[in-house]
């Protein structure tokens, strides 16, 4: 494959606010992800960026501009757009196999098939033990691993999180955080992950598109060098790493600023 | 009595009170109604033609149905309640859930719906009986429009409240419109669905026994107003304890088939 994987091209959205006014979201926002790679949208919280994904997976319509995956113009939400949400998404009426075999049942994977690519996946988030059971009976952490290999089973191009792990308690955050580069190391599926978290922008991130606010607006795009482009599954080897503590600060120092033009 | 070891006040603030004390509780409850009730009417307090002590009334409840055929009324109340209810879902279920899945079909159906609800389903017993004569027909309707809006209003709330990042996920996995309504947005809000139906049901009683009273000559109804003909205030006594015994336990009925289709509401890690 050749090219990016998405192409984000002079993107604006407004929100009607009522009476004919509206509210400029984000505004001439052009990035590009390339194919196999995990880029982070980071910013601080208003600057649109949850807005930016939810228009990548066609949840959104664009006001102008245009969002382009393998070259076709995205013109609505598309298996070819896997999507994990904060919030829990996990069908509750459906075992965990089950679950992770909704997309492929829906788009006509036979039985057979379907259910080895579940277990396959079930497996790479670590809930074989669990598949039987229904997402009531599981953790928080446990259910956004279900959405996880939900979604990856469905077999998209490309992975949209949107603060996937910002409901989780501290260490299970970084647990997942963990297990997502392994996912990535394992299935080469092309990220964007939407995060507000420094640690997890720096620890995931292949490129992060830093965002300013009010409107939304790529302020920097930034690429964390001293990890030499490894991926590297220990976070606290990440930390250790030469260069972690000056992006860290440097990121600091962008989100102190955009915070206060938000006042 | 609760055991005497620990030293939770009776009349503890929002403390929850134990097993033995919920008991003991509920049982002292209806042990004091029939207490006041049988000394009542055995002191003569009250006149006993108008308020017979509940051993006649509960001897006359057990001759009503072993003796003088209650049962078939019974069996007539049971059937005019389970039909014309299963006529309303019929009509309530698809169409509550498709208003609250799709806005263009709420903004069509609402403002028709709503203000059905707000008209007294027994302000159309005359013209009902003028309609369809006086065999079932009327009944069931009576029935049928009591229920169905309603139920069709508490539907389409609560497919309003299906989670919206439910659909979504959906949606970005390939789902159609009718996959996300049948696959995703249903399963997802039959247990509200079931609990609405749990409720209307009860409401369904209610509309039964006015219809019976008003406009009967069979059911559980129609005996209590002849009784009234011939002041037979415990056979009245009776149909209303059966009424209540029926409600009761289409209720529990109900909470059974609850947690029979909906096991994984269960939380048991």
């Amino acid at each position: 494959m050749t090219g990016s994987a998405l192409e984000i091209r002079n993107v604006s959205k407004a929100f009607p606010v009522g009476r004919g006014r509206s509210v400029q979201a984000v505004e001439d926002i052009s990035f590009t992800v390339e194919p196999n790679s995990i880029c982070v949208l980071l910013g601080p919280s208003g600057c649109g960026k949850s807005t930016v994904l939810r228009m990548m997976a066609g949840l959104e319509t664009p006001t102008a501009g245009e969002v382009a995956i393998g070259g076709r113009v995205v013109e609505g939400p598309g298996r070819d757009r896997g999507m994990v949400f904060q919030a829990y998404t996990s069908f509750d009426w459906l075992s965990v196999r089950r679950n992770v075999e909704f997309g492929m049942k829906i788009n006509g994977v036979g039985p057979a098939e379907r259910r080895d690519r579940a277990d396959a996946f079930i497996n790479l988030v670590g809930l074989s033990k669990f598949a039987d059971a229904y997402p009531s009976q599981l953790s928080g952490g446990m259910r956004q691993r279900v959405a996880i290999a939900r979604t990856l089973a469905n077999d998209p191009e490309v992975l949209l999180m949107d603060e996937p792990f910002g409901a989780l308690d501290a260490e299970t955050r970084w647990l997942m955080q963990e297990m997502m580069v392994g996912v990535a190391e394992k299935t080469n599926t092309t990220m964007v992950i939407v995060t507000h978290d420094l640690e997890e922008a720096i620890f995931l991130a292949d490129k992060i598109v830093f965002l300013s606010s009010h409107p939304g607006r790529v302020k920097e795009e930034i690429v964390p060098e001293f990890k030499n482009g490894a991926r590297i599954a220990e976070k606290e080897t990440v930390i250790g790493l030469d260069g972690y503590a000056e992006l860290e600060a440097r990121l600091m120092r962008l989100m102190r600023e955009e915070g206060q033009h938000a006042g | 009595m609760p055991s005497g070891r620990s030293s939770t006040p009776f009349f503890g603030l929002r403390k929850p009170v134990g097993r033995g004390q919920r008991l003991v509780s509920a049982v002292a409850v209806w042990t004091l109604f029939f207490g006041v009730w049988v000394l009542a009417s055995a002191t003569g307090m009250v006149n006993e033609l108008l308020v017979p002590p509940p051993q006649q009334v509960f001897s006359t409840c057990f001759e009503l149905f072993f003796a003088r055929g209650f049962g078939s009324d019974v069996l007539i109340s049971i059937g005019r309640v389970l039909i014309a209810f299963a006529m309303a879902a019929a009509v309530a279920v698809p169409l509550g859930v498709l208003m609250g899945s799709f806005p263009a079909v709420e903004a069509f159906f609402a403002p028709f719906v709503s203000a059905w609800r707000y008209l007294p389903a027994p302000s159309f017993i005359p013209v009902l009986l003028m309609w369809f004569g006086t065999g079932e027909a009327p009944k069931l309707a009576l029935l049928f429009i009591g229920v169905v809006f309603f139920l069709i209003t508490l539907i389409m709330d609560h497919t309003k409240n299906v989670r919206d990042e439910l659909v979504e996920t959906a949606l970005t996995l390939g789902a159609g419109r009718r996959t996300v309504v049948v696959g995703v947005i249903l399963p997802a809000v039959l247990p509200d669905i079931v609990v609405a139906m749990r409720q209307m049901l009860a409401v369904a009683w209610t509309y039964l026994v006015i219809a019976e009273i008003v406009a009967s000559t069979t059911g559980i109804g129609a005996m209590m107003m002849r009784a009234r003909r011939f002041l037979n205030t415990d056979e009245i006594l009776s149909g209303i304890i059966v009424i209540g015994a029926l409600g009761l336990l289409f209720d529990l009925l109900f909470a059974a088939l609850h947690r029979w289709f909906f096991p994984y509401l269960r939380k048991n890690r």
